[in-house]
């Protein structure tokens, strides 16, 4: 124990703190301009619900249009990729690694990318170009991923053969078995992937921004405009009933994650 | 090489932050050159006694310890001097065998022809030369141990500690190494201390041996006395087998029932004809060990023995003989937990 | 029906999705980039022409300054929260890692209101110094508005990485008589390189595709997502938008691959 190791520690503390307020500093300001009369008075000019309430009536849609395609994105992701979780884990090899690699794409290569490729390729269809499906689509061509890998860690730490054998040895057909055993096998990898794809859902721009018309404006997009054209308080308002939907997610994918890591610890 | 010292611990005891208490206050002598073994179940505190020699682990205030006559308890791990190898090994994985041979000399600024030199010196010495610029992550099990042991050594530390070394292995390759381990440790002539939960282990290696259960000492001593000696029923039943009859010696004659009990070693129990002059017991249970035949025998009163009987035996279950009942080993009474057990 | 049918059954329906609007978009893409005036040599010009090439190049310097300033100042703080235990460090970890979801527009907002004209280093060196410092609109801006999302990425990497890290290792060197900066440089620091690898790739790729932080700060610079989105809505472009999207999505890709390949799996798993 020699006298540079507190030096060391309280070093390492500082750079910490620093760092830790220079991630939440600005967003309690956003927060607060975004519940203060006048951004210019401060907390001096008094708290008021206004501005919250002004965009509201301005942007309410943009809100209601983000849950129904995050909730739309949900479901389309669990169809999708809770059975192809199960077919990769069950059938590892060459194939199922490389249809992996495909299946993350979307998310490595930049969201601009795939949605100036899907308006090209589908622009031509005007029902489909103006309605929210559009934007649906490069959703979920985003998150399905993260739904597939968060199951398949899950699914990986299981023996999944030695299950189904032993239900069919039980004269349990394979729908059974999936929902029966593979299924409740691969809740906390569900959860975590269902809180993963919905807060990705709804913060979703990059793609969103090229895919959007002046009537399927999401909340994302709602932001943008308002940074660009409205005073900082509506702006912050804004970005308050933003945080506050994301809030409760993060703090679930949180919550999910290390229930997820506890339960994958070698016994 | 340097002369190896004297290891002393004076009321040593650990409670770590949670609140379990691993050690109560332990003193502990180790003779230079001597290798003491600490044996004892999961969780008796041997390896955390370790961590402490180590300098790892800080006792609890009032803990002491000395190497010869000086008093190391507040220097740091890195300036001990000790040797030390771990139960998984811990070889660096991004280092050759040779490299990581090298490590401690390479701490200690050796200039590169002695470093080479040793190196070549130690990998002979645990017959590792052909290996020398493997990758460690390419070694079986026992290949790593004895990489592990000769980078210990290499830097020719006063002190030897060695954490489980064996048990890694399969059953096989730990007999070959452990005789291996026997002869280097003759040879070297180094202060060691041994952890084991492996009692055979123990006793081939250690010139003492000391028993630890829940954090004390039980009792320390030369493997045989241990065996013949044993102070405590937890030392008679921790170290080999050993069976513990309700019985009384009247005249020379056993007598069973009662409250007394009497303690006999499996191999101190023979079968014979039946006889007046004896119990009867009914073979209920038959191992073939190979060199040995471990029987269990049921006598009248319900109570069960363990027979060994070497060589080739042929009792077969339900067969009946009299139970010839040889020396009966001492056992002191219960352990004071008094800390003064050290020599 | 056989397990290996059903299988594939079972896949069907998602790599279909993928296919009909990922893989087919992206063959039109490649398409549409050698399909103007200048035919393929349009994706050589993107990578030559002095407009472009400042913006791609402006992109990979940002990008690789943000991955450095990132990795370090996540190593340190990742390594020191995982090691430590104190009052008020779940918190600490906490507020480090929620900005982890925040979309590139709230981001660039958060910069506005702390580096912008009425922002908050503004008025405080306003106050101090009677000049205000405002830097939202620069390459400062830009910096710090990546680096913001890229640290909760790099620290949980790291953290996760540190959990792993086989303490026997640094106890073994301690032994061997190695000091503490040893230890670092001879057992955590190699023990850390897959995870500083592979976060340092996804950071770098994150970095090179972000479009919502330059967009919110419209800055007089350039990077490579701004450029393509202008000549797309702006210049209606078509074919040189779609060929600087493919060098982009090329450019991530590979940097991503590359990674994994010498990271492991644990690239893999953490993006």
């Amino acid at each position: 124990m020699t006298q540079s190791r507190p030096l060391r520690f309280y070093a390492q503390l500082a750079l910490t703190l620093a760092t830790a307020g220079f991630m939440v500093v600005p967003v309690i300001m956003s927060l607060l301009a975004g519940v203060t009369e006048n951004y210019f008075a401060g907390l001096r000019g008094g708290l008021t619900l206004r501005w919250v309430a002004t965009v509201w009536n301005m942007y309410d849609a943009t809100v209601w249009l983000s849950l129904r395609i995050a909730l739309t994105c949900l479901a389309a992701t669990l169809l999708l990729g809770v059975p192809l979780a199960y077919v990769l884990c069950r059938h590892s090899g060459r194939t199922t690694r490389l249809l992996e690699e495909l299946l993350v794409l979307p998310v490595a290569v930049p969201g601009l990318a795939t949605a100036l490729g899907l308006i090209i390729a589908y622009g031509g269809l005007p029902a489909f170009r103006t309605s929210w499906w559009f934007i649906l689509t490069g959703h979920v061509l985003f998150t399905l991923p993260f739904m597939v890998r968060a199951c398949l860690a899950v699914l990986a730490t299981t023996d999944l053969q030695a299950l189904e054998e032993a239900a069919a040895s039980l004269g349990a057909g394979f729908m059974h078995r999936f929902v029966t055993v593979i299924i409740p096998n691969a809740v906390p990898g569900i959860v975590a992937g269902a809180l993963t794809v919905l807060t990705l859902s709804i913060g979703e721009f990059n793609l969103t921004w090229m895919l959007h018309t002046p009537l399927t404006k999401t909340l994302p997009v709602g932001l943008a405009d308002s940074y660009a054209s409205m005073r900082l308080e509506i702006a912050s308002a804004y970005t308050l009933i933003f945080l506050v939907l994301l809030f409760p997610l993060l703090v679930g994918i949180q919550i999910a994650g290390r229930r997820l890591a506890g339960g994958n610890k070698p016994q | 090489m340097t002369a190896t010292t004297s290891i002393r611990l004076d009321a040593c005891a650990k409670t770590f932050a949670n609140g379990i208490r691993a050690l109560w206050p332990i003193d502990l002598h180790v003779r230079p050159g001597e290798t003491l073994a600490l044996l004892g179940p999961s969780g008796c505190g041997k390896t955390t006694l370790l961590r402490i020699i180590a300098g790892l682990e800080q006792p609890d205030s009032g803990g002491r310890v000395f190497f010869g006559d000086s008093d190391v308890t507040l220097e740091a791990t890195e300036r001990r001097g000790i040797g030390m190898v771990f139960q998984n090994y811990a070889l660096f994985p991004n280092l050759s065998v040779a490299e990581n041979i090298a490590y401690g000399l390479r701490v200690r600024r050796e200039d590169a022809a002695r470093r080479s030199h040793r190196v070549a010196e130690m990998l002979a010495m645990v017959h590792m030369t052909e290996f020398a610029d493997r990758p460690v992550s390419r070694l079986s099990g026992g290949q790593k141990q004895r990489v592990a042991l000769a980078r210990a050594l290499a830097p020719a530390p006063k002190v030897l500690l060695l954490d489980e070394p064996l048990t890694a292995l399969d059953a096989k390759l730990r007999e070959t190494l452990r005789s291996e381990m026997a002869d280097l440790l003759a040879r070297l002539q180094i202060t060691t201390v041994l952890v084991t939960h492996d009692q055979a282990e123990a006793m081939s290696l250690g010139t003492r041996v000391a028993v630890m259960s829940r954090g004390r000492l039980e009792q320390v001593g030369p493997p045989q006395e241990l065996y013949d000696a044993p102070r405590s029923a937890f030392v008679a039943e921790f170290v080999g087998s050993m069976n513990r009859l309700r019985a009384r010696l009247i005249d020379g004659r056993v007598e069973l029932g009662g409250d007394t009990a009497l303690h006999y070693r499996p191999h101190d129990v023979h079968l014979v004809n039946e006889s007046d002059a004896m119990p009867t017991g009914r073979v209920v249970a038959r191992f073939f060990l190979g060199g040995v035949t471990r029987y269990v025998v049921e006598l009248v009163d319900g109570q069960r023995l363990i027979v060994d009987a070497f060589g080739r035996s042929s009792a077969s279950i339900g067969e009946s003989f009299g139970v010839k009942l040889g020396r009966a080993t001492e056992v002191g009474n219960a352990v004071t937990h008094d800390a003064h057990l050290s020599d | 029906m056989t397990p290996l049918s059903r299988s594939v059954l079972l896949s069907v329906p998602a790599i279909a999705v993928f296919a009909a609007f990922w893989l087919l978009p992206v063959a039109h893409l490649l398409v549409v980039g050698a399909s103007g005036e200048q035919g393929l040599s349009t994706y050589w010009l993107v990578l030559t022409s002095p407009n472009y090439r400042r913006s791609l190049l402006a992109t990979i310097g940002l990008s690789a300054a943000v991955t450095v300033a990132a990795l370090f100042v996540s190593a340190i703080t990742g390594f020191f929260l995982q090691r430590q235990r104190f009052r008020g460090r779940t918190l600490l970890v906490a507020s480090l890692s929620f900005p982890l979801a925040f979309p590139g527009v709230v981001i660039g907002f958060l910069i506005i209101l702390i580096g912008g004209r009425q922002g908050l280093i503004g008025t405080m060196t306003e106050w101090l110094f009677g000049d205000r410092v405002v830097f939202a609109y620069g390459m400062a801006g830009l910096f710090l508005g990546y680096l913001y999302f890229s640290i909760p990425r790099t620290i949980l990497t790291i953290m996760a990485t540190v959990e792993k890290l086989d303490s026997s290792l640094e106890e073994a060197a301690r032994t061997l008589g190695a000091s503490p900066i040893q230890v670092l440089r001879d057992v955590i620091l190699p023990g850390l390189r897959p995870a500083l690898i592979s976060a340092g790739a996804i950071c770098f790729a994150t970095s090179m595709g972000a479009f919502g932080t330059a967009f919110t700060l419209a800055t007089q610079i350039n990077v490579l997502p701004i450029t393509i989105y202008n000549e797309f809505t702006n210049y209606a472009n078509f074919p040189v938008a779609a060929a600087l999207s493919v060098v982009l999505g090329l450019v991530t890709w590979v940097t991503l691959a590359l990674a994994r390949q010498v990271a492991g799996a644990q690239a893999a798993a953490a993006a």
